[in-house]
């Protein structure tokens, strides 16, 4: 594993990347929008090297568990653990990291070989999840679908995100606009997904492009809004992972790197919705431990109603808990030979939570009560003429008015703040939202037709044989058409 | 295993039965209201002895699953599969059977050694549960809690379901009136929990009473109310299996029958929540196996509002799947090395159903839309002036009428009829309804203070160091306590 400062070093690469509302960046390590992020990707290589860390994020022989092709139940069972202890030090908000990256690698060889256009077409991306493990290089992801200006323009034609200029020896060179993924700045390599429209040969392309190739411009979101302090906004201060998109000028993308594969890109997404559930669990099981911090702080560890205000998220939690160790011992082979967690157990767990979220949030709002909504920040404890009041009103129970005052700002933070509005936007997109979790729970359950046969073992008479192979095999709902505006608009 | 005949021939033991509405019933086996649930456990025994029931229900060595005490992943699994396969066959309303029976007699022995009040206690229960495997009996499970006017007494001494009249050399005997239990009337012998609040030596004691014992009294609730004809009810006709209550005139309890137990409302049900939550499961897939069936034979296959239905029904029931294939895969083992279901995933999947039952009800009411409502029955079909017209109204799309009205027929009475109802009322309260599963999910949860105190990590002060312990220590809610009206008696 390449150490910090190495991933550090390697973002200083002429990558071309500006923020929306603070201009250009002309070096993430360093810019106040973008340096936080850096220092907790830098952490997170670093602490596998941690001696504390090593038993939660290392397999036995040293393999980060990062970066490991799973054989069996047991390499998930570690590979989950290391995601959900990770994925709990930023409250589930960073959601894109290099073990992520490593997951797109392994997504990307299971769709070449399920497409099936080739041996060679195999060995090249193998040799990419190869390099990737080889080098750590961090790797994000975007479907590859248009920005909304080019799914308005006139010529259905022009609606893709990408085309192809020419062909070289060297490889296709791309340009266009690619929509919204997540932590491009951050990250060296972006696969860009069959929904860019490019074709090769009758074949649907998907390729990684380098985030620092000429060409490319990386364009991230606006920041979300935040108290600069580190007390009142504890999390938005550190964990604002900035999605992006990404424009593409004349860039060469070497045939290396140019992989063909099926128009979905559920192939890809193997694992991926796998690390997803981890994210959204590491966030709900943080909002218990707010929950439980809280119900301590404020003295309801006996109060019925906020108890059973705990066990409703202690439900939510378990569901996905239940339903993640279900996927992971109860796995699913691959086309290339490596396990996979049981994508129902997973869709459910994804349904479960899409469902739980709101209340979640809405819970760790009530149970602080309004203490949440008033609570002050360090320099107002620090004000002479507000200190004693402030430390009437706050303290007491065991804690001073700044350390609970801190507690009830995190909980702000976490469920009140633009950071939170930004995690829900996001990920009711990120992976298809709700609709998308539903249709591959509508591919993945596999008991139609016994179950509608065996109610009618129920009549003592013939019956029809029933066959419902038609409903899993639908296709995915279709992305939503954009529909260009009357000729007078335009 | 015992053949259904045995089973049959032991239910006339003179037992004394009377049921809500139908009086005294002389023979379970042959009554009206009861003979249709005596053949369903008969069919139950003798499915044992079906080969092509073998490799779901029999191990490789020939033991019943019902019957095995599970010390691996791979036998917990084997005996949920069994549970699975076989309650579904009812659609989840058979929801005691011998099975059950053997899971409450795993509960007592693990209860009585986790107990460890005195060896022979043990010894005892140890023995129960190696008889019960072996001659297959069938036993089933009362709380042991009083009844409303019992617990209306003015002298809150009085407030029990039994007393102890006297101990003997062989035992105890015992006086009173125990609340709701199930199958009754078609099980050999019940198990009577510590909530009567006997105590021997000062341990809480559970006992066995036999169903056929002199002085006991077993009185059935009314039954489901339903249609005489099967092709109206095929369900409620065969599946209602009564609950009830049971007296106790002066009954002899031997003492090998008595047993010290763990007091934890954990500890009998350790097992029979898992049973539980596989009846709810196979009543939702039985749910789900409907509105496929539906959806076919009303042509909504393409129908993609059919779909989301049919999704919203999957989801519930992949939820629970994943819940308990986490609990098998992931167990927790006695000291003495039983393997039981985790109970946090269980909790979380009961809790997750006890949500989604209305709705998934609601969902088979709304799939088949109004000819729910209107289908005729078989006697109207053979109706002479009506017959044309109605398989002009019901036939079609590779379906008959009679054959279309038998399935919306079926749905109707899976989730529209008074067995469908006596389900849900009855769920509400056997395992302590959702209260019991939210308290039961606080205890197993196990994760208080590592979560709270993680997140303090977040935080740059020194914080206090939290104990949340508490709130997953904390008892089960005490039974709602019953307010004497005033003057009344």
């Amino acid at each position: 594993m390449r150490s910090g400062a190495d991933y550090r070093e390697a973002l200083r690469d002429g990558r071309v990347v500006y923020v929306m509302g603070e201009g250009r960046v002309d070096d993430v390590t360093t810019h106040p929008a973008t340096r936080a992020m850096v220092d907790e990707y830098v952490a997170w290589h670093d602490r596998h090297r941690d001696p504390a860390w090593a038993e939660r994020l290392l397999r036995p022989d040293g393999t980060p568990w990062a970066f490991v092709r799973p054989q069996g139940k047991d390499d998930l069972a570690g590979m989950g653990r290391s995601y959900a202890e990770t994925c709990f030090l930023s409250a589930g908000n960073i959601t894109h990291d290099p073990g992520y990256g490593h997951l797109i690698a392994m997504g990307i060889l299971n769709a070449v070989a399920e497409h099936g256009a080739g041996p060679e077409h195999t060995e090249r991306a193998r040799a990419y999840l190869d390099l990737i493990d080889r080098t750590g290089r961090f790797l994000t992801f975007s479907a590859g679908s248009a920005p909304i200006g080019y799914r308005l323009r006139p010529d259905p034609a022009e609606r893709a995100a990408a085309k192809i200029e020419r062909q070289t020896d060297k490889g296709i060179v791309v340009s266009g606009r690619i929509g919204m993924h997540t932590s491009p700045c951050y990250a060296e390599d972006i696969y860009v997904g069959s929904l860019c429209g490019l074709q090769l040969d009758g074949h649907a392309v998907s390729f990684v492009v380098e985030a620092a190739a000429k060409g490319v411009t990386t364009l991230c979101r606006k920041l979300a809004p935040r108290d600069p302090s580190r007390f009142m906004a504890p999390l938005s201060n550190r964990f604002d992972e900035l999605d992006g998109t990404l424009w593409l000028d004349e860039v060469l993308i070497p045939w290396e790197r140019v992989f063909l594969v099926d128009a979905s890109p559920e192939p890809v997404a193997r694992w991926l919705m796998w690390h997803h559930l981890y994210g959204w669990g590491a966030r709900a099981e943080f909002s218990l431990g707010l929950g439980l911090a809280l119900a301590d702080a404020m003295g309801l560890k006996g109060n019925d109603a906020t108890v059973e205000y705990l066990v409703d998220l202690m439900a939510a939690v378990q569901t996905i808990r239940a339903c993640q160790t279900a996927g992971v011992r109860d796995p699913e082979n691959t086309a290339i030979g490596y396990v996979a967690p049981n994508q129902r157990h997973v869709m459910a767990g994804g349904i479960a939570l899409f469902k739980a979220r709101q209340q979640i949030a809405e819970i760790l709002r009530i149970v602080p009560g309004s203490s949440l909504v008033v609570a002050p920040g360090d320099t107002d404890l620090a004000d002479d003429g507000l200190a004693a009041g402030l430390a009437e009103a706050f303290a007491g129970g065991g804690y001073s008015a700044k350390q609970r005052a801190a507690l009830l700002q995190l909980a702000w933070d976490h469920v009140s703040s633009g950071l939170d509005g930004r995690e829900s936007a996001f990920e009711l997109h990120a992976s298809g939202g709700m609709p998308a979790w539903r249709g591959r729970l509508r591919q993945s359950f596999q008991d139609y037709n016994e179950l509608a046969n065996a109610v009618l073992q129920q009549l003592a008479f013939e019956m029809p044989r029933i066959d419902l192979g038609g409903i899993p095999a639908r296709a995915m709902a279709p992305r939503r058409v954009n529909a260009p505006p009357a000729d007078d608009k335009r | 295993m015992r053949t259904g005949a045995d089973y049959r021939a032991a239910l006339r033991d003179g037992r004394k039965v009377v049921i809500m509405g139908g009086g005294a019933i002389e023979d379970v086996v042959t009554h009206p209201a009861t003979a249709a649930m005596v053949e369903q456990y008969i069919a139950w025994y003798d499915r044992h002895r079906d080969p092509e029931w073998a490799g779901t229900l029999v191990a490789p060595d020939g033991t019943p699953w019902a019957f095995v005490l599970p010390r691996t992943v791979d036998e917990a699994q084997a005996v949920g599969r069994s549970i699975a396969k076989t309650i579904f066959l009812s659609a989840g309303n058979i929801t005691h059977t011998p099975h059950y029976g053997h899971l409450i007699a795993m509960g007592v022995l693990a209860a009585a050694e986790k107990q460890n009040a005195a060896p022979h206690y043990i010894a005892n229960a140890a023995a129960y549960r190696e008889g019960v495997a072996r001659d297959q009996r069938f036993i089933t499970f009362c709380g042991g809690a009083p009844i409303v006017g019992q617990r209306m007494q003015p002298d809150p001494a009085d407030r029990v379901s039994v007393k102890i009249v006297r101990e003997t050399d062989s035992g105890l005997v015992l006086r009173g009136q125990l609340g709701m239990h199930t199958s009754p009337a078609y099980a050999e012998e019940v198990y009577v929990g510590t909530l009567t609040g006997l105590q021997i030596d000062k341990q809480p004691i559970g006992f066995i009473v036999p169903v056929g014992a002199r002085g006991v009294t077993t009185l059935c609730r009314k039954p489901a109310a339903r249609e005489a004809n099967p092709f109206m009810a095929p369900l409620s006709s065969r599946y209602d299996e009564l609950d009830g209550q049971m007296w106790l005139d002066d009954v002899l309890i031997p003492w090998e029958r008595v047993f010290a137990v763990d007091p934890a409302p954990e500890a009998i049900p350790r097992w029979l929540r898992w049973h539980h939550l596989y009846g709810w499961l196979a009543k939702a897939e039985f749910t789900l196996g409907l509105a496929f069936a539906l959806t076919d034979a009303l042509g909504l296959r393409e129908h993609d509002l059919t779909i989301e239905y049919l999704v919203d029904i999957i989801a519930e029931v992949q939820i629970v799947r994943s819940c308990i294939a986490a609990a098998e895969l992931e167990p927790e083992f006695t000291p003495s090395g039983y393997c039981v279901p985790n109970h946090a995933h269980l909790a979380a999947g009961g809790i997750s159903l006890f949500k989604a039952r209305q709705r998934i009800a609601e969902l088979l009411r709304v799939i088949p839309g109004s000819s729910l409502v209107v289908a005729p029955g078989d006697a109207d079909l053979q109706i002479p002036e009506l017959a044309q017209g109605l398989e002009e109204s019901f036939g079609g799309g590779g379906y008959t009428a009679r054959q279309r009205s038998a399935l919306l027929l079926m749905a109707w009475d899976h989730v529209s009829s008074a067995l469908d109802g006596r389900e849900s009322a009855f769920e509400l309260h056997a395992s302590g309804g959702l209260p019991g599963w939210r308290a039961w999910l606080r205890r197993s949860f196990t994760d208080y203070n590592r979560l709270a105190n993680a997140v303090l990590e977040f935080i740059d002060l020194d914080m206090p160091e939290i104990d949340a312990s508490m709130i997953g220590a904390a008892p089960v809610g005490s039974r709602r306590a019953v307010t004497l009206p005033a003057g009344k008696k």
